[in-house]
C-alpha cells in the first residue's frame, strides 16, 4: 500500500480511490482549464464520484483482482522518448504502415508519408457521452479524463491500400512510477472500404504501470475492418482494454485478440450490429502461465434484424494461470432472424489453473438462432499416448496437441504473415 | 529380438494374462489367434506400453533390453511399432506434421540425421503409394473423417515410415473390406525384411491367407496353449475355437 496517498498526495499523482479531487489534481498537474471544463470530462467525472472503481462485489469484475492488482494512485504518463523503430517488436510485419504511439503520444505520424484515402489526425479528446455504463465499465470514463490525446484514423473513400495499419503501442517507462498511460484512438471506415487494423502494446522499462486503452470502431454501410489486439509479454503492467464497435449495414468488423504471457489483463470489447445485415466476429487466443489473471468480457448487441456474430475463444492454461470469460450476447426484441454463435473453450494444462466461464444470452426477440457453448478438459490422453507410441516425447507431444487446439483460432487470422507468426510454437507456454 | 517370460498381468484386479511365453527372432512372422477375451489385445497394449494393466510376474526382454521399463516413446525409439485396432482421430494435427516429428525423434534416438522437409516430402509420397494412400490425405488432419480402411491403410503407412524392427498388428484386419485387405496385406508384405519381424495379432484365419505366417500361436484365457505352423490356422478355420477348449480342458 501507498503510504503516501493518504495524507499529502505529490505532485502529479491523481487518486482512483475517490474521485472528488481529481480535477484540482490534474489541474496541478498542468492541465489547461479548457479540458475541465469541457462537458465530456465532466461527464465522465460525475459518473467516477458517483461509482468509483469497480469493487470485487461487482459481478462484471468478480473474479480479476483490481484491488490487489491497483495502486491508489498514479502518475499520468507524459511523452518522453519518441524514437522508437517500428522493427525493434514483434510481431514485425515488414509491408505495414507503422503507426507509433508511446504512452498514448503520438509519435511517429509526421513521418507517415501521405497515403491516399488514410487520415490519421491527432486532436483533443471529444465527445460528451461515452455508450459504456460505469457501473459495469467505468474504465474508458477515466480514459476520457486522463487522455490528452485523441488519435482519428479515417479510412475514406478513396482508401484502397492493401497493406495492413500497425499500431504499435511503446509503453514506456519514466522517472517515477507508478505511472498510468492512456491510449485512445478512434478508427472511422468510410462505406464500402476495407481495412486491417493490427495493435500490439509492447513494454519498455516498464514495470508497475496501468495501461488503460479506448478504442472505438465505426464501420459503415458495407465497409469491412479486421482487427487484431495483440497483448504478448506485458508483464508488471495491469493492462486494461475498452473497444466498442458500431457495425452499420452489410458491414462487417472481425475482433481478434491474442493474448499471452502476460499477467494481468482485462478486455471489455462490445460489437454492436445496428443495422441491417451486419456482421460481427470476435476470436480469441489465450496462453497464460504463472499466476497470471486474464479476463475477457465480451458484449454482442443485436440491434438490428437479419444480423450475423460469431465469437469463439480458445484458452489454454498452465500453472496457476486463472481465465474469466464472459460473453454476453443481447438480441433486442425487434432484432428478428439474428443468428449469433458463441463458442468458449479451454484446456486445462495443470490441475492448478482455472477458468471461469459465464455465456449469458439475453434474447428478446422471437425468430432467431442462437447458440453457445463452453467446454474445459484437460488433453486428451488417447492422443497422447498414440503420439508417444510413434517415438514422440511426452513434452513434444503435449505442445502438438496443445497447437492443434488453437489452430482453428489461428487460422481465422486473415492476413498471411501475421497468421504463420502465430501457427507452431508461438503461443506456446513451455516450449519443449 | 523379443521375448516374453511367464507374463501375468491384470486390470485392477481382473487376471487377463496368466504366463504367456513367446521368443520371436528376426525375420519371423508370428500369428497370434484366439477368441473373444483371451487376452490378445491386452498383449498388444502392454506391448505399447499401456498404463492401464499392472504386471504381476514376468518379463518382456526387447533388443536385449527391458521392455517394461521403458517409455512408449522410448519403446518407439528402439525400434517397436503396433498398428492400433482403433486409431484415434487427433484433429488439428496434420498427419505430414505429425509423422515429420515422429521420424524425426525416431531417427535422433538412433544417432541418425534428421530429414528436412524436401527429403520428407518425397519419403511420404513414395511410402503412400504402397498402401495405395492419395497424398492429400497427408495434409488433413491425423485419422479425421477416414474410413475404417483408410485408418488401417494410415497405420501400414506409418510402419513404412518409421521402419520398425518389431511391429505388432492388433486386429489390423477388422473392419476392413476385401480391397483394403488386399491393399493392407500387401504393404505388410513389402515391409518384411530378414532383419525385421511382426507379430500379426488377428480373430480370423482370412488375413494369414495374405499374409503367411511362420509360426501361429492360439490364446486362451490368457495363455498361449497351442503353437503351429501356417497349417494351425487353417485347422482353426476348420474345426473353430471351441476345438482348443476341448483339447485343453482334456
Amino acid at each position: 500500500m501507498d503510504k503516501r496517498n493518504n495524507k499529502r498526495l505529490i505532485k502529479n499523482m491523481v487518486q482512483l480511490t475517490s474521485f472528488d479531487g481529481f480535477a484540482k489534481q490534474l489541474i496541478e498537474n498542468g492541465i489547461d482549464d479548457s479540458v475541465i471544463q469541457d462537458a465530456g470530462f465532466n461527464n465522465a467525472l460525475s459518473a467516477l464520484q458517483k461509482h468509483g472503481l469497480p469493487s470485487p462485489k461487482n459481478e462484471e469484475w468478480k473474479y480479476f483482482p483490481l484491488p490487489t492488482l491497483l495502486k491508489q494512485s498514479y502518475i499520468p504518463a507524459s511523452v518522453g522518448k519518441t524514437e522508437f523503430s517500428p522493427s525493434s517488436f514483434q510481431p514485425y510485419i515488414e509491408q505495414a504502415i507503422h503507426v507509433v504511439i508511446v504512452n498514448g503520444f503520438p509519435a511517429n505520424l509526421h513521418e507517415l508519408s501521405v497515403i491516399p484515402g488514410l487520415e490519421i489526425v491527432s486532436s483533443k479528446k471529444s465527445g460528451d457521452h461515452l455508450s459504456d455504463d460505469p457501473v459495469k465499465n467505468p474504465f474508458p470514463h477515466l480514459n476520457r479524463l486522463l487522455s490528452q490525446v485523441e488519435i482519428l484514423i479515417r479510412f475514406n473513400a478513396d482508401y484502397s491500400d492493401n497493406r495492413p495499419v500497425h499500431i504499435i503501442h511503446v509503453l514506456h517507462g519514466q522517472e517515477f512510477s507508478p505511472i498510468i498511460i492512456s491510449p485512445s484512438i478512434t478508427m472511422h471506415i468510410e462505406e464500402g472500404i476495407h481495412a486491417f487494423v493490427i495493435e500490439s502494446f509492447h513494454a519498455v522499462k516498464l514495470t508497475d504501470a496501468l495501461v488503460n486503452t479506448a478504442i472505438s470502431i465505426q464501420a459503415e454501410k458495407g465497409s469491412e475492418i479486421h482487427h487484431v489486439i495483440i497483448e504478448e509479454n506485458l508483464r508488471d503492467i495491469v493492462q486494461i482494454y475498452n473497444c466498442n464497435s458500431i457495425v452499420k449495414g452489410n458491414a462487417k468488423v472481425q475482433d481478434h485478440v491474442i493474448i499471452h504471457d502476460s499477467n494481468a489483463v482485462r478486455n471489455t470489447i462490445t460489437g454492436s450490429l445496428v443495422n441491417l445485415n451486419a456482421t460481427y466476429n470476435i476470436f480469441g487466443i489465450v496462453s497464460a502461465n504463472g499466476k497470471s489473471y486474464v479476463d475477457n468480457h465480451t458484449i454482442v448487441d443485436h440491434v438490428a434484424p437479419h444480423c450475423e456474430s460469431n465469437e469463439m475463444y480458445k484458452h489454454v492454461l498452465s500453472d496457476s494461470s486463472t481465465a474469466i470469460f464472459n460473453g454476453k450476447i443481447f438480441v433486442r426484441k425487434d432484432a428478428q432472424k439474428t443468428n449469433a454463435y458463441q463458442s468458449n473453450r479451454t484446456l486445462l494444462l495443470s490441475p492448478t489453473s482455472t477458468i471461469n466461464t459465464k455465456p449469458q444470452l439475453e434474447i428478446f426477440a422471437d425468430d432467431v438462432k442462437c447458440s453457445h457453448g463452453a467446454t474445459t478438459g484437460s488433453v486428451d490422453e488417447e492422443a497422447l499416448n498414440y503420439l508417444r507410441s510413434r517415438g514422440i516425447s511426452r513434452d513434444v507431444a503435449m505442445n502438438l496437441l496443445t497447437e492443434a487446439f488453437i489452430g482453428e483460432v489461428v487460422q481465422k487470422i486473415e492476413l498471411d504473415s501475421l497468421r504463420s507468426h502465430y501457427e507452431g510454437s508461438a503461443l506456446l507456454s513451455n516450449k519443449a | 529380438m523379443l521375448k516374453i517370460t511367464n507374463l501375468h498381468a491384470q486390470i485392477e484386479d481382473t487376471p487377463i494374462l496368466n504366463g504367456i511365453n513367446l521368443t520371436v527372432n528376426q525375420g519371423e512372422l508370428h500369428a497370434i489367434m484366439g477368441p473373444n477375451g483371451s487376452g490378445k489385445s491386452t498383449l498388444a497394449s502392454i506391448m505399447a506400453g499401456r498404463e492401464d494393466y499392472t504386471i504381476t510376474q514376468g518379463s518382456i526382454e526387447f533388443n536385449g533390453k527391458d521392455l517394461l521399463e521403458l517409455a512408449p516413446e522410448e519403446r518407439a525409439g528402439e525400434g517397436l511399432f503396433l498398428a492400433f485396432q482403433y486409431p484415434v482421430e487427433i484433429p488439428g494435427v496434420s498427419t505430414a506434421n505429425f509423422l515429420k516429428t515422429a521420424l524425426n525423434e525416431i531417427r535422433k534416438c538412433r544417432g541418425q540425421e534428421t530429414l528436412d522437409a524436401m527429403d520428407f516430402l518425397s519419403l511420404m509420397k513414395e511410402k503412400a503409394a504402397l498402401v495405395e494412400l492419395d497424398s492429400t490425405f497427408l495434409q488433413r488432419s491425423l485419422n479425421e473423417g477416414f474410413s475404417g480402411g483408410e485408418k488401417k491403410r494410415n497405420e501400414i503407412f506409418q510402419m513404412a515410415m518409421l521402419e520398425p524392427h518389431l511391429s505388432i498388428l492388433d486386429e489390423t484386419d477388422s473392419g476392413l473390406d476385401i480391397d483394403a485387405l488386399r491393399i493392407v496385406a500387401n504393404g505388410v508384405n513389402a515391409l518384411r525384411t530378414k532383419d525385421n519381424a511382426t507379430i500379426v495379432i488377428t480373430h480370423y484365419q482370412r488375413l494369414l491367407d495374405y499374409i503367411i505366417p511362420d509360426f501361429v500361436h492360439v490364446l486362451y484365457k490368457g495363455k498361449i496353449v497351442k503353437t503351429g505352423g501356417k497349417e494351425l490356422a487353417l485347422e482353426l478355420e476348420a474345426k473353430g475355437y471351441d476345438w482348443i477348449k476341448e483339447t485343453i480342458n482334456v
